[in-house]
């Protein structure tokens, strides 16, 4: 509840005065202190990417390292996002070539989509426009309600695209705190009205809609898939490698797999056989032998599934911070809506997220996380699957009216439910951000360049369903919203892929004015100012000393370790710094009266003292993420690889695809026709030749492939055809006459061409001895060979 | 007994594992437990023949979609489910009728269209209609309203889709005779009956062949009307030069 008003109240932008007072008066017993503390996240925030600079020890070499090393997975993740999204746009258009329902303007637009490499870097020509868009884009940015909004508004056809430019370029940087928070908010908002309008508990987050899309992308950017790798992987990777671990437990199949062996036992051999079949469920769950194998099978199971679960469980601080986050919300949002839940069926509902959206699709299919190599084999999968099951049912209550036999794991449920409701509730319990969000919004404004990589089509693009909703999205004609896009015009139309580029694109508000100064915006005084900057320098000062050096020694005298630094000739920056400490201490004590320095300086001292014992951890802690870290950038870069060679192989098919048609100004006569029978084969050398298969002229006609056939009826069983694939995409039908050698007539077929005569709605084509039906000649031909071709 | 097995595909919470359970069992579920994957097994008469049903229950889930593809490649006959209730239930069936033909590497699947929750009157928000027409697109008939709960056309679901399956293999099986029987190395079940009792074996392949020559010339019938139809066309055709008789 709380944290609904505070968003509302910062959309509604409280003033900086209003700001600053709501912070002051937040510290009850020690404003200065309070006061202080913000600061030092704001500080830190500010000029974070400065002060690494300037202090080069190991911590900030690997603080850098990491965020580098984010920024690429940031900008990878985003490329891989969109080859996905080709590679299923081509998988589903290769598709519907092969079976040839495709136009031909649309197989050149695949082509296109093909051959059309990275989008190039370009500028926008027009300022004016530039400036539009930089505010609009920044106003969608810090204002998340409207792209939560949108999302509603849109179907599940139109979401992908949508998606891509609010995740991987609006709120692109995974790893920045104000953009993720921006878009948890955003989460929050389009959760909540998911809430709105379900009509029954039971109704909830069950359906596939752009919220669970949204959650799905989200759990896939860099923290999501690093922590499912540190969770998962290696007990995965256990199992998948055990290829012989039998693990079924449903007696009708171990039923079947008994049959199965008793019957190679037997060697064919039926006297022999121990076991009959068919059998029902009850007959096969009765059985002694099945029971038998069943009973060790299931102690490995529950054996298995609490090591999984032990381990998720184990991990709970490592989950990452969004996804506790959106668990907290569905936890308050169903409070909210139903007071009156158990707590066990707001667990459930959690569980529906964390573990039926996020962990058990990595269990089931790992590959598709990248958390091991291929589709696991039979054995492993069903094994996987098993466990899936099993937590699942732990997540959920499950009812053993389904699939009865999965009562024999019950235990599992039953001695795990407290601990798993326990870790449920725990996931929830992480803290807010908002207070960070604000500061951070004043920090981006005081910030001179907040700049989106974005292509030009993706600003064409949301400027277009902008203008589409606006009547939903601002009623009021004076609203921000409204007033930009009414500077703006019509939308432009979007751009052939090909003329698609990407643009830097600046963003600011035209709206408030850049805060010059942050200080006067947060009516921090002289002396806190002064307070910070010594603080952050004494600390580079002694992070640059090595660790020997006397005056790191405890307790610390600053006054000691500025003259030191000062006098150290050998280095001048580190003599600059020195001085400059030397200044602000001076400076600090000429700003309070005696007894108020001497406080001053002790808390100078302390605060320094806290500081430099918690960088230890830190770099322990950066040193261990940069390591998960660097393995999630491994497996995105192979997963890219990956992705390419898929793209590579629609492009050889397709290259050959439009080989076969030739060029584009030769008449449909001069490529569907009859060739003489020993006329100039077609081979291509590279491809391998198919065929010939031989069919009857019934069975040609049952496929409907002849639809009449003009021979007598007592010569239709010497009727036959030999039907060939000399390259991809061409056809040789021949028709031959049961005891004559030279066949009847040779047709040769192309792909191409058949596909326009279906366009050009010819239906039928007469060979005289049949009548061939052109569409389910082309199925058939393809389902015959695509096959054997692939 | 023929084993066929059935894959009952769609989004998640249109009621899949309700009328799987439904016609395997005879129990409504009224409590929500999403779907990773469950198979079913039940017997059935079918015009007379018994026949065993596999069905697998997939998850609607889209988390899970990668699963899709092994469950179609191994289903010989698809149900795919949407609720009345919920519109985008049904437009995401187009998608995977895509998928399933695609994999298939036919249009002529056996499959059924369902659309479940229709005793939700109040709640309904595809009209008939709409589904009837996507079904036609589809090429098929093969299109009922059901209710899990009250138990509306459940049976019939699964019984035309089996049907289907049939009538597709008496096809093939008789079409591609030469290359079908050779390649087919014959299942535990047929060797063993085989030894057992060849005479009802031998039964149920007559039943089989009886059945699909009456379906062939149904074909054949509606055949001769298209080329009358389309005799004009193939005039122009042959002027043209398409054709050259040796």
């Amino acid at each position: 509840m709380a944290a609904v008003t505070t968003v509302s109240a910062s959309q509604a932008r409280p003033t900086m005065a209003e700001l600053a007072a709501r912070r002051i008066s937040s510290g009850t017993r020690n404003n200065r202190q309070s006061k202080r503390y913000s600061l030092t996240a704001l500080y830190v925030s500010m000029s974070a990417a400065e002060s690494d600079v300037e202090v080069d020890d190991a911590l900030a070499r690997a603080q850098k390292r990491l965020r580098d090393l984010k920024a690429k997975i940031s900008a990878q993740s985003k490329k891989n996002f969109l080859l996905e999204r080709d590679v299923r746009y081509l998988d589903s258009r290769i598709a519907l070539l092969i079976q040839n329902k495709i136009a031909l303007e649309e197989q050149t637009e695949v082509a296109t989509r093909l051959e059309e490499s990275e989008i190039q870097d370009g500028s926008f020509p027009d300022h004016r426009k530039l400036d539009g868009y930089g505010n609009l884009f920044f106003l969608l940015q810090t204002e998340p309600r409207y792209i939560a909004t949108i999302c509603r508004l849109l179907s599940m056809a139109e979401i992908d695209s949508f998606l891509q430019t609010v995740m991987f370029t609006i709120y692109g940087n995974q790893y920045e705190q104000r953009e993720e928070h921006l878009l948890l908010t955003m989460f929050q908002s389009v959760l909540a009205s998911q809430f709105d309008t379900a009509t029954e508990f039971s109704s909830l987050l069950r359906a596939n809609t752009p919220v669970s899309r949204m959650m799905t992308t989200y759990t896939r950017r860099g923290p999501g898939q690093s922590y499912l790798k540190s969770v998962l992987s290696e007990q995965i990777n256990q199992l998948s490698s055990q290829l012989d671990l039998d693990l079924e437990i449903n007696p009708l199949k171990v039923y079947e797999g008994l049959y199965r062996d008793s019957y190679n036992r037997a060697n064919g051999n039926a006297e022999r056989f121990s076991i009959e079949r068919p059998v029902s469920a009850e007959d096969a769950a009765a059985n002694m032998e099945v029971l038998e194998a069943i009973r060790p099978r299931v102690s490995t199971l529950l054996h298995i599934a609490n090591s999984f679960l032990s381990k998720i469980i184990g991990s709970l601080e490592s989950v990452p911070y969004g996804i506790r986050w959106i668990c907290k919300q569905i936890r308050s949002l169903t409070r909210r809506k139903y007071p009156s839940t158990e707590d066990s069926a707001v667990c459930t509902l959690i569980g529906a997220f964390f573990f039926l959206r996020f962990i058990n699709p990595a269990i089931v299919t790992p590959h598709s996380y990248m958390l091991v190599d291929s589709l696991p084999a039979e054995n492993p999968r069903r094994a996987l699957t098993l466990i899936a099951k099993m937590l699942q049912g732990l997540a959920n209550k499950t009812v053993y009216a389904k699939e009865p036999y999965m009562a024999s794991v019950s235990a599992f449920v039953d001695e795990n439910k407290p601990r798993m409701n326990k870790f449920l509730n725990d996931l929830c319990d992480v803290p807010d951000f908002y207070e960070n969000l604000e500061l951070d919004q004043y920090v981006a404004l005081s910030k001179k360049d907040i700049w989106l990589s974005i292509t030009i089509n993706e600003i064409y693009s949301m400027h277009a369903l902008l203008e589409q909703h606006l009547s939903t999205l601002a009623p009021d004609k004076s609203s921000r919203l409204s007033v930009i896009l009414r500077d703006m015009g019509t939308t432009p139309p979007v751009l052939p892929r090909s003329e698609n580029f990407t643009i830097r694109l600046p963003l600011f508000s035209r709206f408030e004015a850049q805060i010059e100064s942050l200080g006067a915006a947060l009516d921090i005084t002289q002396a806190d100012v002064l307070f910070m900057e010594a603080k952050s320098l004494l600390i580079q000062i002694i992070r640059s000393l090595p660790s020997t050096s006397p005056v790191r020694a405890r307790p610390l005298d600053l006054h000691r370790v500025a003259s030191f630094a000062a006098a150290t000739p050998k280095d001048p920056v580190l003599g600059k710094k020195g001085a400059r400490a030397l200044e602000l201490l001076n400076e600090l004590k000429d700003h309070y009266s005696l007894q108020d320095e001497t406080a001053d300086i002790i808390m100078l001292t302390e605060e320094v003292e806290e500081e430099l014992a918690q960088l230890g951890s830190i770099r322990e802690k950066v040193l261990v993420e940069l390591k998960s870290l660097e393995a999630v950038f491994e497996t995105i870069k192979d997963h890219n690889e990956y992705l390419h060679s898929q793209l590579e192989t629609y492009k050889s098919y397709l290259r050959n695809v439009r080989m076969q048609s030739g060029p584009k100004k030769s008449s449909i006569n001069d490529r569907v026709g009859l060739v003489a029978i020993h006329g100039k084969g077609r081979q291509e050398p590279k491809t391998p030749f198919l065929g010939p298969y031989k069919f009857s002229q019934q069975a040609l006609q049952k496929e409907g492939v002849i639809v009449v056939c003009n021979v007598p009826q007592n010569r239709v069983n010497n009727l036959f055809f030999y039907i060939s694939s000399p390259t991809p995409g061409t056809f040789v039908v021949s028709l031959n006459y049961k005891g004559r050698i030279r066949g009847l007539l040779e047709l040769n077929l192309k792909l191409d061409d058949l596909l326009e005569m279906i366009g050009n709605g010819v239906e039928v084509l007469d060979l005289e001895y049949v009548v061939v039906n052109v569409p389910r000649m082309l199925e058939f031909l393809q389902r015959q060979f695509s096959r054997r071709r692939w | 007994m023929r084993e066929y097995k059935v894959v009952v595909l769609g989004a998640g919470g249109v009621g899949k594992s309700a009328l799987s359970v439904q016609f395997s069992q005879g129990i409504f579920l009224d409590s929500y437990d999403p779907t990773i994957e469950d198979s079913y097994c039940k017997q059935v008469d079918v015009d007379g023949r018994p026949c065993m049903l596999e069905i697998l229950d997939t998850a609607g889930v889209e988390q899970f979609t990668a699963m899709r593809e092994l469950y179609i490649k191994n289903g010989q006959g698809f149900l795919l489910v949407y609720s009345v209730t919920d519109r985008s239930s049904l437009l995401e069936l187009s998608k995977l009728y895509e998928q399933v033909c695609r994999i298939k590497g036919t249009t002529t699947v056996p499959i059924v269209l369902a659309g479940n929750k229709c005793d939700l009157a109040h709640a309904r928000t595809v009209p008939f209609q709409e589904a009837k027409h996507l079904a036609h697109k589809w090429g098929t008939n093969s299109f009922y309203e059901t209710s899990a709960r009250t138990g509306v056309h459940v049976n019939d679901i699964f019984v035309d889709v089996v049907r289907q399956i049939q009538r597709r293999d008496s096809a093939s099986s008789s079409s591609n005779a030469s290359t079908h029987s050779a390649s087919r190395v014959p299942t535990p079940t047929e060797k063993h009956r085989h030894t057992h009792s060849a005479a009802s074996t031998i039964g149920g392949y007559e039943t089989d062949r009886r059945w699909s020559s009456k379906r062939s010339s149904g074909k054949h019938s509606e055949a001769g009307l298209s080329t009358t139809y389309s005799k004009h066309k193939q005039k122009k055709k042959k002027a043209g030069g398409l054709c050259v008789i040796l």
